[in-house]
């Protein structure tokens, strides 16, 4: 009993020290950490305003269909009504919750408290984890717990109410995000390998997993219905502009995994998969079919790269937990036995060095938006008219849709976005070609009233040439950074 | 008695549900004010249908598709078509659907009740049964004639079914040739005598020669498919035209695995699902034979899913809830998209000032825009009858070079060349058929050189008139 508590109080520790260490990050500014967050900050303002889903944003490319699963934006407009600094601590909520379900999964694959504490600091200290949920609105904060949290309850399944929570998570996460087509193809490769092992599956696991494939296809062809009629199978690539692509859908390499997963993870999360197919149990074959999904999308360029390294360093990191028993296992049979303590200390000593400070180091370099940025477009919200097109670069399109309120020429949404990537070539034009009569046949194409000089103009643009804004005739700068087309 | 009157209770609800399902598009249309045949083929059947009304027999030569050519189609839908055009195109697809329905039910009926109810509720809700049976396509007929040829076969009317074969070449000779196929692997499969089969093939090519002659396979591959696209093409809601819905084939394939207990029993349906899918990669209308197979198996599986014990009962009507939910929304979002369809009101008045044009030259579109451009009483330079087409891949490659022209010296050559008098552009084309933007190539040509003057513009079409000065 004793033993019990000490473990719940181990584990409430290490939860605080994962949410304050997310928190210390996202009291660090008052902002968001990218553009992609304000995107979802439109949608929940949207809801809290008008009272209903954004299906059709009047202002993201001067008017599109939005197709987004509407859960992630409902919970947080009704769980904070908007208040900016509750929606920068929900997210780092979801994420540190993370704790107890890589706890949990340890815990049951091997029945072993001290392995399981350690696996769940291991985790929830996955670089790319943390670079992509740090002070960010992403739904992945969420997505990563419900996904791990089906994979545990239905190994459970035959207890009743693991059913119940299944089916409740399987809706969450299908309404959640697309990720739910992870789950539906993790499951596929977890028959297949079920099937080559000659492990039988229970009855009850083979129906809620029929229920689960049917609701999960059923809510995404309706969700994505527009996209997939207009895309087909190319709605895997998102209607991602090629030089975006290029980046975000990039080919693998040992670097990128190191990086992205990290070395703990990486080492202890292969050996683990080694004794997992080893001992041949069930919860480690269905997170290795994650792995092996999650590694075939990415080798088949089918997934951004930093979002299957996220996955893959999670996966990993919780694969490591067989690897760090066996690690235990095996000292506790050696002559060193009686310093037992000592090496868990040499353990914990190991996972802060190699797993919390490099982490650290890389969080602090996550950047936030600029707070100048944002009073810029709050001042073009307060005193711009409001029918007005602001010219932004594409990786700033959201804060003008979202603070500014007004309509922007590209942002990175692009899943049905007209010509994006015709927009994306356009607007690099514009900020490159210093020519005034080509950027005012394309400012005229687009019918751009506003020109917004970032200050991040030298980082996505390095060759960025605006002479043309000298032309008074035609520019007029009425407030630093903020341009008027007057011709 | 009790259980007859419940039987043809549930008959006449799939009857009706069968005439809603049907009616529905055109009725849609109607009230949308788009009381327009659906797509483009549609049109090129309504005005041949039309000559031969007019004329009285089958035109030789095609004046209009390919700036004027040898006409080289099957008799068989235009002929029926012509006793009244109009009315026929939008309501002899309907009446065929709900004969090819009574067929299917009567079929199914003889092997199993509940499979006949099931499969016949499936195919009825099938995108791919609404799309043959709503828009005027002679596959329509092929596919009654074949369900037609089935049922007389297991009524033991052999003559009579093997004779069905030949009727079919004259609606869609492909479909008889598929049909025979099917019939010769079913003889293999029973070991029947071969001397039927035999003079229906004899038959089959006697109407072959009488429609097309010597038979050329010229423009049949013109399309070149890829897997992809396939996928696409099957798969009513990744777009296909005439699809199958992604739950209907996913139950087809538990269907599948729910035969495959008794192995090698099925072996005649595996190979006809194997033939029919691979085949459908070449020849899109193989999948409205396929939907016939799929609506079959899905029906088995959704019966074995019901019948058999689980573990958990809620789980079991979760699943055949979800099940229905998902077949309903593929055959509604279908309906939805044919509503949608082209042409519209908008098209058609572009049309309409084309048609009162007194001019003879060639009307310059994309190809998919010909038979509308023919139906108005203009020619075009191509359109989708490949089949035999003339010059196919030349007029191909200079349709391309003219769409995407950034020379105005070439422009005016291939102008020239083809005696084009009209350019026909609409929104389809500018929205991602051929452009994505209305400022570009062609586009960026006609709009700023004298050599064009634009005519007609109601915003969803332009047509400019190559001034020949």
């Amino acid at each position: 009993m004793l033993k019990k508590i000490k473990e719940h109080y181990f584990l409430i520790l290490i939860f605080i020290l994962v949410f304050a260490f997310r928190l210390y990050f996202v009291f660090q500014s008052n902002n968001f950490s990218s553009d992609e967050a304000y995107f979802h900050l439109r949608h929940v303002n949207s809801i809290l305003s008008e009272g209903k889903i954004l299906f059709y944003d009047e202002l993201s490319y001067g008017g599109r269909f939005v197709l987004y699963p509407p859960l992630f934006h409902m919970l947080l407009a009704y769980l904070t009504f908007g208040n900016l600094l509750l929606l920068k601590i929900l997210p780092a909520l979801f994420a540190s919750l993370m704790v107890f379900v890589a706890y949990a999964i340890a815990k049951y694959i091997t029945n072993d408290t001290k392995t399981a504490l350690f696996t769940s600091i291991l985790a929830s200290f996955v670089p790319l984890f943390i670079i992509e949920t740090l002070n960010n609105l992403s739904p992945y904060s969420l997505v990563m717990l419900i996904l791990f949290l089906l994979f545990y309850f239905l190994t459970r399944i035959k207890e009743i109410n693991y059913l119940w929570y299944f089916i409740l998570f399987i809706l969450l996460l299908a309404f959640l995000h697309a990720a739910a087509f992870l789950f539906l193809l993790t499951i596929l490769i977890y028959l297949i390998i079920l099937n080559s092992e000659n492990i039988p599956l229970e009855k009850i696991k083979k129906e809620v997993i029929l229920l689960s494939v049917f609701i999960i296809l059923l809510i995404g062809f309706i969700i994505y219905k527009k996209a997939f009629l207009q895309y087909g199978f190319g709605i895997l690539w998102q209607n991602i502009p090629v030089n975006i692509f290029a980046d975000e859908f990039k080919n693998l390499n040992v670097l990128d995994i190191l990086f992205g997963v990290g070395l703990l993870p990486l080492i202890f999360g292969l050996i683990g998969l080694y004794y997992g197919f080893k001992t041949k149990r069930r919860l480690v074959y269905m997170i290795s079919s994650l792995i092996l999904v999650i590694f075939m999308l990415l080798l088949f360029r089918l997934m951004p790269l930093t979002v299957g390294l996220m996955f893959l360093g999670v996966s990993l990191a919780i694969i490591s937990s067989l690897a760090i028993k066996n690690i235990f296992d095996y000292f506790e049979q050696t002559k060193l036995f009686n310093y037992k303590r000592y090496f868990i200390y040499l353990f914990l000593l190991l996972v802060f060095v190699f797993g919390i400070i490099p982490t650290y180091n890389i969080s602090t370099k996550v950047n936030t938006i600029f707070d100048q940025t944002i009073d810029d477009m709050q001042w073009i919200n307060k005193n711009l008219a409001l029918n007005a097109t602001v010219l932004a670069p594409v990786s700033e399109g959201n804060l003008v849709s979202a603070i500014a309120k007004r309509k922007n020429v590209a942002d990175s949404e692009f899943l049905l976005a007209p010509n994006p990537f015709e927009r994306y070539e356009d607007i690099k034009v514009i900020y490159t070609v210093g020519s005034e009569a080509i950027a005012l046949n394309l400012i005229k194409k687009y019918d751009i009233n506003y020109i917004y000089v970032s200050d991040n103009l030298d980082k996505i643009y390095e060759n960025h040439n605006l002479n043309f804004l000298d032309d008074k005739n035609c520019f007029k700068e009425i407030k630093w950074r903020i341009y008027e087309v007057r011709c | 008695m009790k259980l007859d009157a419940r039987k043809n209770l549930v008959f006449l609800f799939l009857l009706s549900l069968c005439i809603i399902f049907l009616v529905s598009p055109v009725l849609f249309r109607n009230l949308n004010s788009d009381k327009y045949l659906i797509g483009d083929k549609s049109y090129f059947y309504l005005r041949l249908a039309g000559e031969i009304k007019e004329n009285g027999i089958i035109p030789n030569e095609d004046y209009f598709s390919y700036g004027g050519r040898e006409f080289r189609d099957e008799w068989g839908w235009p002929y029926l078509l012509s006793f009244n055009p109009e009315f026929l195109s939008f309501y002899l697809p309907i009446i065929l659907g709900i004969l090819s329905f009574i067929l299917f039910y009567i079929i199914l009926n003889k092997f199993d009740y509940k499979l006949g109810v099931v499969s016949s509720l499936l195919f009825i809700i099938s995108p791919s049964f609404i799309y043959l049976f709503s828009v005027s396509n002679k596959f329509s007929v092929s596919v009654f004639l074949s369900l037609l040829a089935i049922y007389l076969n297991l009524n033991n009317r052999k003559i009579l079914s093997l004779l069905c074969i030949p009727l079919i070449g004259f609606f869609s000779v492909l479909a008889s040739i598929l049909m025979l196929l099917i019939y010769a692997v079913y003889n293999l499969y029973k070991k029947e005598h071969w001397h039927y089969l035999l003079i229906t093939l004899f038959l089959t090519l006697a109407v072959i020669y009488i429609q097309f002659g010597i038979i050329s396979f010229k423009g049949l591959f013109f399309i070149k498919n890829n897997f992809a696209l396939f996928l696409q093409n099957m798969i009513s809601d990744f777009g296909g035209n005439f699809g199958i819905g992604i739950f209907m084939l996913l139950i087809s394939f538990i269907g599948v695995f729910f035969l495959w207990k008794n192995k090698y029993k099925h072996s005649f349906a595996y190979l006809l699902f194997i033939i029919l899918f691979l085949l459908s990669y070449y020849f899109d209308f193989v999948i409205f034979y396929l939907n016939l197979l799929v609506a079959v198996l899905a029906g088995f599986a959704l019966i074995q899913l019901y019948e058999m014990k689980w573990e958990e009962d809620f789980i079991k009507k979760l699943v055949i809830f979800i099940l229905i939910c998902g077949l309903l929304f593929s055959s509604i979002s279908f309906i939805n998209r044919l509503v949608a369809d082209e042409p519209k009101k908008e098209l058609q008045e572009g049309l309409y000032y084309l048609s009162r044009q007194p001019d003879d030259g060639v009307v310059f579109s994309h190809y998919s825009k010909g038979n509308l451009i023919n139906y108005a009483g203009k020619k075009n330079l191509m359109d989708s009858n490949f089949f035999n087409a003339p010059d196919l891949y030349k007029r191909n490659k200079d349709s391309e070079t003219l769409l995407h022209s950034q020379n105005i010296t070439v422009t005016f050559d291939l102008i020239k060349k083809y005696n084009i008098e009209y350019i026909f552009i609409d929104r389809e084309m500018i929205s991602g058929l051929v452009w994505y933007d209305d400022n570009i190539e062609l586009l960026f040509i006609l709009e700023n050189d004298k050599g064009f003057k634009k005519v007609f513009d109601n915003d969803y079409v332009k047509i400019w008139k190559v001034l020949n000065d």
